[in-house]
C-alpha cells in the first residue's frame, strides 16, 4: 500500500500526456483534470509526509527511486507551489493562444523536480536535473518576447555547463568507489573527497544560481519567464538543487573544514552580492546591475526578486558551510547537523513561500499597471487595498523579521550564539539590504504616484489573488509559532516540529533514516 | 495526425520514466534515461528549430536530418523568431516591458 507514495511522480507525466487530447476537446475539462491530479498528488504527499515525520525510518524504494522523509518534504514544497501556480496559470496564461504545450511541460517540470529529490543514485538525479532544464527552458520562452528566447538560451547553455561538470564528477565517483549511489561515497579514498565535493558543489551550484555563474543566467531567465514559471524556478527549482547539494555533501565531505570554508565563502558572497544587486535594481535598474537581455534598461520588479534569489540560496549554503566549522569548534555532530541541515531545510521553505507570495502578487500588480518596469508603475495600492499590505509579508520574512517564517534563520544565524560573529554581521547586512530592496519595490509599485492609467476595469480573478494570500497566511502562522517558541512559550506543535526537523536532517543524509 | 509525433514523444517519455523506477541494474537505468533524454530533446527541438528558423516550419523534417534543405538564417530572422509551439505570433506588445497597446502615460513625455 505504501507504494502509493510514488503516485505523484507517475501521475503528473500521465496527466501531461492526457492533457493534450483532452484540451483539444474542452479547456475546462483539461483544467479540471490538471487540478484534480495536483490535488490528489498533494494529498497523497501530505499524508505520507505526516506519516514519515513521526520517525521510525520511513523509506520506500522502487528501483532507483527512493522516497524518505526529506524527499517528501521537498516534494511537498514543489507540489504546493505547483498546485497554486497551475491555478494561477488558468487565468494568467489562458489569454494567450495555444497553451497546450505549456500545461504538458508544466506538469513534466513538476515531476522532474520531484524526481531530483527522490533518489540516492547520482545518475538518476542527473537525468531528472537535465530533464528539468529542458522543460523549464521552453517554459521561459512562453513570455513570447524576443528577450525571453535569449534568456532561455543563456539558461540552457549555463545548465549544460553545470551538467558537464556534474558528469565529470559522476565519472570520478564511479572510478573511485565503483558505485553511483551517494550513500557509498563514505568509502571514497580521502584524497578524492575534496575534489569530488568541489566538482559536485559547483555543478549543482550553477543550477542553484550561486556565484560565480548564477548571475549570468538566473536574473534574465527567471525575470523573462511568465509569473507561474518564475515562481517555480525561484521558489522550487533552486531549493531542490540546493537540497541535492546538501544530500550529496552530507554523504561526502560536509565535515571537511576546507570544504566548509569554501561553502561559507561562496554562500556569504552570494548573500551579499545578491541582496545588494536586488536593492540596486529596485533603485536604479538594470543600467547599474547588468545581466539584462531586453532591448532597453528597466527597473524590473521581477528582476528584483530574481536577484534576491541568489542571496537566499546563499543563506542555505552558509548553513551547510557552518556544519564543519562548528564541528571543528568541538560542537557535537548531532548539534552541528541540526543547525546546518535543519536551518537550510527551514530556510528553503521560508524562501519558497516568500518568493511565491511576492511573485503571485507582482503578477497582479503588473496586470493592473500594465507595466513590469518599476519606473512606469505606481499607485497600485489604490486599486488593490488588501494586497497593498499583504504584499509586505513576504518582504518582511525575507528580511528575517520576527513573527514571520524568516525568524528561524535570524535565530539560528544571528542570535543562536554558536555562529561566528563575522557570519552574523554578514547575515544582518544581507537581511537589511533585502528588506530595503523589498520595501523599495513595494513603495514604487503601490504607493508612488502612478505613471500611467491603472487598469481599474480589470477585476482581479480570485485564482490570481488567492495564492499570494495563502502564502502570506502560511508565512505568518508558521512565523508566529517559531517566534513564540523562541520567546519561551509552549505553543501547540512545538515539540512535533522539533522532532520533525530532527527526522528531516537524518533523512537528508541517510536513505533509511 | 499533425500532433502524433509530440504524443509519441510524450509516450516514450512516460515509458522511460516508469522504466527508470522499475530498472534492476545500472544498464537498464541508463537505457531508460536515454529514452527520456531523446524524447525530451525531440520535444525541445520541435519547439526551438521553428523559433530560430521561422521560415522552416517543418521542424520534424529538420530534426530527422536531411529531409529538409539546410536551414539558412539571416541576422534579421534570428532575432525575430516565430513560436509555433504556442500557435501564435510573438507578442510585441510587451517587448519594452509595458503593454504598448494599453499603457497610457499620465504625463506627456518630452520629445526631442
Amino acid at each position: 500500500m505504501n507504494e502509493a507514495v510514488f503516485v505523484p511522480l507517475f501521475l503528473l507525466p500521465i496527466s501531461a500526456a492526457l492533457s493534450v487530447p483532452v484540451g483539444l476537446g474542452s479547456k475546462n475539462i483539461r483544467n479540471a483534470l490538471i487540478t484534480a491530479v495536483f490535488a490528489v498528488s498533494l494529498f497523497i504527499n501530505t499524508f505520507y509526509l505526516t506519516e514519515s515525520l513521526g520517525g521510525g525510518g520511513f523509506r520506500i524504494q522502487m528501483g532507483e527511486i527512493l522516497v524518505n522523509a526529506a524527499t517528501l518534504y521537498m516534494s511537498e514544497l514543489v507540489l504546493l507551489l505547483g498546485f497554486l501556480g497551475v491555478l494561477y496559470s488558468f487565468r494568467y496564461i489562458e489569454e494567450m493562444p495555444g497553451n497546450q504545450l505549456y500545461y504538458v511541460l508544466y506538469q513534466l517540470f513538476i515531476a522532474m523536480m520531484i524526481g531530483m529529490s527522490a533518489s540516492f543514485n547520482i545518475l538518476v538525479i542527473f537525468i531528472f536535473m537535465e530533464a528539468s532544464s529542458v522543460t523549464s527552458a521552453v517554459l521561459v520562452m512562453f513570455s513570447r518576447r524576443r528577450s525571453s528566447i535569449s534568456a532561455a538560451y543563456r539558461y540552457l547553455i549555463l545548465s549544460f555547463l553545470g551538467a558537464i561538470i556534474i558528469l565529470i564528477g559522476i565519472f570520478l565517483q564511479y572510478s573511485s568507489v565503483h558505485s553511483l549511489n551517494i550513500a557509498d561515497l563514505a568509502s571514497i579514498p580521502s584524497q578524492n573527497i575534496a575534489m569530488l565535493a568541489t566538482i559536485y558543489f559547483f555543478g549543482f551550484g550553477i543550477k542553484a544560481g550561486l556565484l560565480p555563474f548564477g548571475p549570468f543566467w538566473l536574473p534574465p531567465a527567471h525575470s523573462e519567464a511568465p509569473i507561474p514559471i518564475h515562481t517555480l524556478l525561484s521558489a522550487a527549482l533552486v531549493q531542490v538543487a540546493a537540497f541535492d547539494i546538501a544530500r550529496i555533501l552530507g554523504n561526502l565531505g560536509i565535515v571537511n573544514i576546507g570544504l566548509g570554508y569554501l561553502l561559507l565563502a561562496v554562500g556569504l558572497a552570494s548573500m551579499l552580492v545578491g541582496s545588494l544587486y536586488s536593492l540596486l535594481e529596485a533603485w536604479f535598474g538594470s543600467k547599474r546591475t547588468g545581466f539584462h537581455v531586453g532591448p532597453r534598461d528597466i527597473c524590473g520588479i521581477k528582476r528584483v526578486w530574481a536577484l534576491s534569489t541568489i542571496s537566499e540560496v546563499g543563506y542555505i549554503v552558509v548553513f551547510l558551510g557552518l556544519i564543519s566549522i562548528l564541528m571543528d569548534s568541538a560542537v557535537p555532530r548531532e548539534e552541528a547537523f541540526l543547525l546546518g541541515f535543519g536551518g537550510a531545510l527551514i530556510h528553503m521553505y521560508n524562501h519558497g513561500f516568500c518568493k511565491a507570495q511576492l511573485l503571485f502578487d507582482s503578477g497582479v500588480v503588473i496586470r493592473m499597471t500594465e507595466a513590469e518596469d518599476l519606473s512606469l508603475m505606481g499607485g497600485a495600492g489604490r486599486a488593490l487595498p488588501v494586497m497593498k499590505y499583504s504584499f509586505l509579508v513576504g518582504g518582511l520574512s525575507l528580511g528575517l523579521v520576527p513573527f514571520t517564517l524568516g525568524v528561524r534563520t535570524l535565530r539560528e544565524l544571528v542570535i543562536g550564539g554558536s555562529t561566528p560573529i563575522s557570519v552574523s554581521i554578514a547575515v544582518i547586512v544581507t537581511a537589511g539590504l533585502t528588506l530595503a530592496g523589498c520595501l523599495s519595490a513595494w513603495y514604487r509599485a503601490f504607493i508612488a504616484r502612478p505613471k500611467g492609467e491603472l487598469n481599474e476595469m480589470w477585476k482581479v480573478p480570485k485564482l490570481m489573488s488567492g495564492p499570494g494570500l495563502l502564502m502570506g497566511a502560511l508565512i505568518l502562522v508558521l512565523g508566529t509559532i517559531f517566534t513564540l517558541e523562541w520567546m519561551g512559550f509552549r505553543v501547540f506543535g512545538t515539540e512535533e516540529i522539533a522532532e520533525a526537523i530532527r527526522v528531516l536532517v537524518e533523512s537528508t543524509v541517510k536513505a533509511g533514516a | 495526425m499533425r500532433r502524433f509525433p509530440l504524443a509519441f514523444a510524450t509516450f516514450i517519455l512516460t515509458l522511460g520514466s516508469f522504466g527508470i523506477a522499475l530498472a534492476k541494474s545500472v544498464i537498464e537505468v541508463f537505457l531508460c534515461a536515454e529514452l527520456v533524454s531523446i524524447a525530451f530533446f525531440y520535444v525541445f527541438y520541435i519547439a526551438t528549430i521553428p523559433a530560430i528558423f521561422p521560415r522552416k516550419t517543418n521542424s520534424e523534417a529538420i530534426f530527422l536530418g536531411g529531409a529538409a534543405k539546410p536551414p539558412y538564417v539571416s541576422s534579421d530572422e534570428i532575432l525575430s523568431p516565430q513560436l509555433p509551439f504556442i500557435l501564435g505570433k510573438i507578442d510585441r506588445s510587451w517587448e519594452l516591458y509595458y503593454n504598448a497597446e494599453k499603457f497610457k502615460p499620465r504625463t506627456k513625455e518630452k520629445t526631442n
